[in-house]
């Protein structure tokens, strides 16, 4: 046959830790592409290369012990040797460790796809005086035996040219390696391949030894699949032998059918290895083991994990903001260029239009696309926990408490990432979860991880401190912190009985060896990682921002408010004009119609660069506009030049004109307030007050609560806006003195059911986002956004009820 | 030489070996603890046991296994005695 200029699917296939994302690495190169297997959060990695004239379509199928039907990734690898019909399957196993893997290898072999071994982490098998005949052991199974080392490219070449040839070979027919179960079982299996062999639309699609294995193994997922596949009224018939055969079978025997399976595979690899494998005459505790004394042990164990944890919390969440804040000043200058296309005509109102794509669209890009260094170094670093083999012993340390909670040792770093001590970030933590294989015990911790302390919701506690008992911050933010903690424990032990009633998966984890990870695999995966997730995200933010953006802007003031604001607005001009009366003409013919519109505008852009402006960059700030414009600047300037200089003859003009900025500046607050007041959020704030207010929360958080759903730290600028405070983000006390002049009513339980309900606030969008992502379950996710509001609410119901009767 | 006793693997000391004779469990604990290399005939030794009721910590060949202090329940051991000199 000619396959010239033809792709090929190969699949590549091993057990966990074996290094097969290395073999994967070494032969794609930088070609690779990572996205979901449809349905299931389990990555499907695929590249390709070029051999000769074909190119190799290879596929990473996720890491399995065997390929039965218990886990979804066990399902997802047996299903697309079964269905995709790859052209091979090249299977990576440990050399050091050959005969757990071997059993593997059998059973994708029994189904009848022709496989190609690369014996990989030699280096290791080396290292431990282990010696393998390599041609041997090709003979005994059958099938083409490569020795690789995968992380530095040992056994490429050799490699690539094996998979070509057997591509390449007419015959795929070789005779497959025949793993004997024994007399006993081979008779049952030889009575049920019999009866299989009639039915041959089963014949066309599977090879009949395989599925009589299968059904002696007990899998349900193959007996679905032989209904699926007879359609002719016959398939009680299929059932009832299949049922008569095990059951035969079990009553026959003291060890049941499906593990006499696992047995003679294992008596298999035992026999081949006794034949190939030599190992050394005495075993002395290995490298890893010696380490693992120290790093489990009960006491020192937990010292080294602290500080582990302690560098991994500084890196992603001290260092990665810093890089982040850095990184932040150059996304806004996307801003600029933005605005420059929307000139300012009027000095109290903005363009719609503008405002929608820099508050809604660009605003929404860059809250998400801000983060990028914190998960990139993030990425990195599980990475280099996960190639080392630190994670699995993390797990091991921390399991026996985390049990109780119903979550188990994998849970640790996802809380902490996501603030389990104070200034997490739910986001990372979300993604994080996907190193934790139980899917229960992933989905509740998917489902508490919001209720952690992330770095958003600080600046909100603190807004809320400040109110009554700014004395007390530091006891009451590690109060709040510790009450989200144990809040979270509590309700995943709730959901782990209660909710979630399918059984976790005992705990069982392999430790690997410790490894040194190399820079390419892990620099390589976090980038990958990132892209995917970035690629995924951005959108959907940016969608959801423009959304918000509706709900928080319309539909805008009523006709009568705005004329009443163009009044007002001329009325301050009058006072502007009779103030000026008299002074130096050069100055005063600038606050006349119509200049005075062109210098507010000017005044307005200044004042906004030169509070965006560093501390060092003013001067530069005073000087553009100085050159700009020399006359409008010192009237903007309170009458001084760019050097300081007083100007006198502009004194007088300038002074009014600052008071004139004032007023229009409020004008421009009241405006917005009032659009907040009658947008749609303001409306849905207002309707759920009489409810609300049970907890003591008036509209006005109403509207806070709703608008910190887009970014938690929001709900300090947009009760900034409510209460009219012109630059809250600036002030933190200034706004909270504002709200307590504005709300004389208010007590100190106003406050803690406030904090109480902050602390359980309900995930924010990125959030939601990345939990769609990793539960891919639509009714999880509305779950994880809707149980806080209600927990947090009936808390702060609670707290602001029981307030009565303490004072 | 030791008595041969027949333990749960959980009631095995750090430091003792043993050959596993019978797992008491449904066939997804069979899959999944067979798949991992731990199989009726083979040997393992307890290399530590974690704080509480945590995980203990199996060697079997090269193998390193954590194995939830339930599961470890479940797997029958004759245990052939032999503390390692530590």
């Amino acid at each position: 046959m000619n396959h010239l200029h033809k792709n090929f699917l190969v699949a590549l296939a091993g057990q966990p830790n074996v290094g097969k994302s290395t073999i994967f690495n070494m032969l794609t190169g930088a070609r690779q592409h990572i996205a979901n297997f449809p349905g299931v959060t389990v990555e499907k990695k695929w590249g390709h290369y070029h051999s000769g004239e074909h190119k190799i379509e290879l596929v990473d199928l996720p890491g399995t012990y065997s390929l039965s039907s218990y886990t979804d990734e066990e399902r997802i690898a047996r299903n697309f040797i079964l269905l995709e019909r790859p052209e091979l399957v090249l299977v990576v196993v440990d050399a050091s460790n050959l005969e757990r893997n071997l059993p593997l290898v059998f059973q994708i072999r029994e189904m009848r796809v022709p496989i190609v071994v690369a014996l990989n982490m030699m280096d290791v098998a080396e290292r431990r005086g282990i010696v393998i005949d390599v041609e041997r052991l090709s003979a005994e199974l059958g099938m083409p035996v490569i020795p690789t080392v995968g992380n530095v490219g040992r056994g490429k070449a050799e490699l690539a040219e094996t998979v070509h040839s057997v591509i390449e070979a007419a015959d795929h027919k070789t005779v497959p390696l025949r793993v004997d179960y024994g007399p006993d079982l081979e008779a049952a299996l030889g009575e049920l391949e019999r009866e299989l062999t009639k039915r041959e639309h089963l014949m066309e699609d599977f090879s009949a030894r395989w599925l009589a294995l299968r059904i002696m193994e007990n899998d349900r997922e193959v007996q679905r699949m032989i209904l699926h596949h007879t359609h002719d009224g016959r398939e009680h018939d299929v059932f009832s032998l299949i049922e008569k055969r095990i059951a035969a079978f079990d009553s026959a025997h003291t060890v049941p059918a499906a593990m006499q399976v696992a047995r003679g595979r294992y008596r298999a690899a035992h026999g081949i290895c006794a034949k190939c494998v030599r190992l050394p005459l005495e075993i002395s505790a290995t490298l890893s083991d010696r380490i693992d004394r120290c790093v489990l042990h009960p006491v020192v164990g937990y010292v080294i994990l602290g500080l582990v944890l302690y560098g991994f919390y500084e890196l992603t969440m001290n260092f990665g903001i810093r890089v982040a804040d850095y990184w932040f000043e150059y996304l806004q200058k996307i801003r600029h260029p933005v605005e420059a296309l929307f000139p300012s005509t009027d000095i109290v109102r903005e363009g719609l239009l503008k405002s929608l794509l820099t508050d809604g669209l660009i605003e929404g890009i860059v809250s998400i696309v801000y983060y990028a260094p914190v998960f990139f170094i993030l990425y990195v670093l599980i990475a280099a926990l996960e190639d080392s083999g630190y994670m699995a012993r993390i797990a091991f340390l921390m399991d026996s408490f985390l049990d109780r909670f119903g979550l188990n040792g994998q849970t640790t770093l996802p809380l902490l990432l996501g603030g389990a001590v104070v200034g997490g970030c739910a986001v990372p933590g979300v993604l994080a979860t996907r190193t934790i294989r139980d899917p229960k015990t992933r989905l509740i911790t998917i489902l508490v991880i919001p209720l952690m302390n992330c770095i958003g919701k600080i600046p909100v506690f603190v807004l809320v401190i400040d109110l009554f008992f700014a004395e007390r911050q530091g006891a009451i933010l590690f109060a709040a912190s510790i009450f989200s903690l144990l809040t979270a424990l509590l309700l995943a032990k709730i959901f782990s009985r209660h909710l979630i009633r399918n059984d976790a998966e005992p705990f069982i984890m392999e430790l690997p060896a410790y490894h040194v990870p190399t820079l390419r695999g892990v620099f390589g995966r976090a980038f990958f990682r990132l892209r995917s997730f970035l690629a995924k995200v951005v959108t959907v933010v940016a969608c959801v921002q423009v959304v918000f953006w509706f709900f928080l802007t319309f539909p805008g003031p009523a006709l009568e408010r705005e004329l009443e604001f163009d009044r007002v607005l001329q009325d301050c001009h009058k006072t502007l004009l009779a103030e000026t009366e008299g002074a130096d003409e050069a100055y005063r013919s600038a606050v006349e119609h119509p200049t005075v519109y062109r210098l507010a505008l000017f005044c307005a852009k200044y004042r906004a660069d030169l509070a965006a402006a560093d501390a060092g960059d003013e001067a530069a700030v005073m000087h553009t506009y100085e050159e700009r414009n020399r006359r409008f600047f010192v009237l903007s300037n309170d009458g001084l030049t760019a050097g300081g200089d007083t100007v006198a003859a502009a004194l007088p003009t300038a002074r009014a004109f600052t008071a004139f900025m004032d007023d229009v500046e409020e004008i421009k607050t009241t405006r917005r307030r009032e659009i907040l007041q009658r947008s749609l959020a303001g409306r849905v704030g207002r309707f759920f007050e009489p409810a609300t207010m049970f907890a003591g929360f008036n509209w006005r958080i109403n509207i806070g609560m709703l608008s910190s759903f887009a970014a938690r730290e929001n709900l300090v600028g947009t009760l900034g806006t409510i209460y009219s405070v012109s630059d809250a983000r600036a002030g933190g006390e200034a706004l909270s003195a504002t709200i307590r002049n504005n709300e004389p009513t208010w007590t100190g339980r106003n406050a803690w059911a406030l904090l109480v309900f902050i602390a359980l606030m309900p995930p924010c969008l990125p959030t939601v986002i990345a939990i769609k992502t990793e539960t891919a379950s639509v009714l999880w996710t509305l779950f994880a956004m809707v149980y806080p509001v209600a927990v947090g609410f009936l808390a702060a119901v609670t707290v602001f009820q029981l307030g009565r009767f303490f004072g | 030489m030791h008595p041969i006793r027949i333990i749960k693997l959980s009631e095995m000391r750090p430091g003792e070996k043993g050959a596993i004779v019978a797992f008491n469990g449904g066939h997804e604990f069979l899959a999944r603890i067979t798949s991992m290399g731990l199989h009726i005939g083979g040997e393992v030794s307890v290399l530590r046991r974690a704080v509480g009721r945590g995980p203990v910590l199996v060697g079997s060949g090269s193998t390193r296994i954590a194995l939830g202090r339930g599961m470890s329940e479940k797997i029958v051991v004759e245990a052939a005695g032999g503390v390692d000199s530590e």
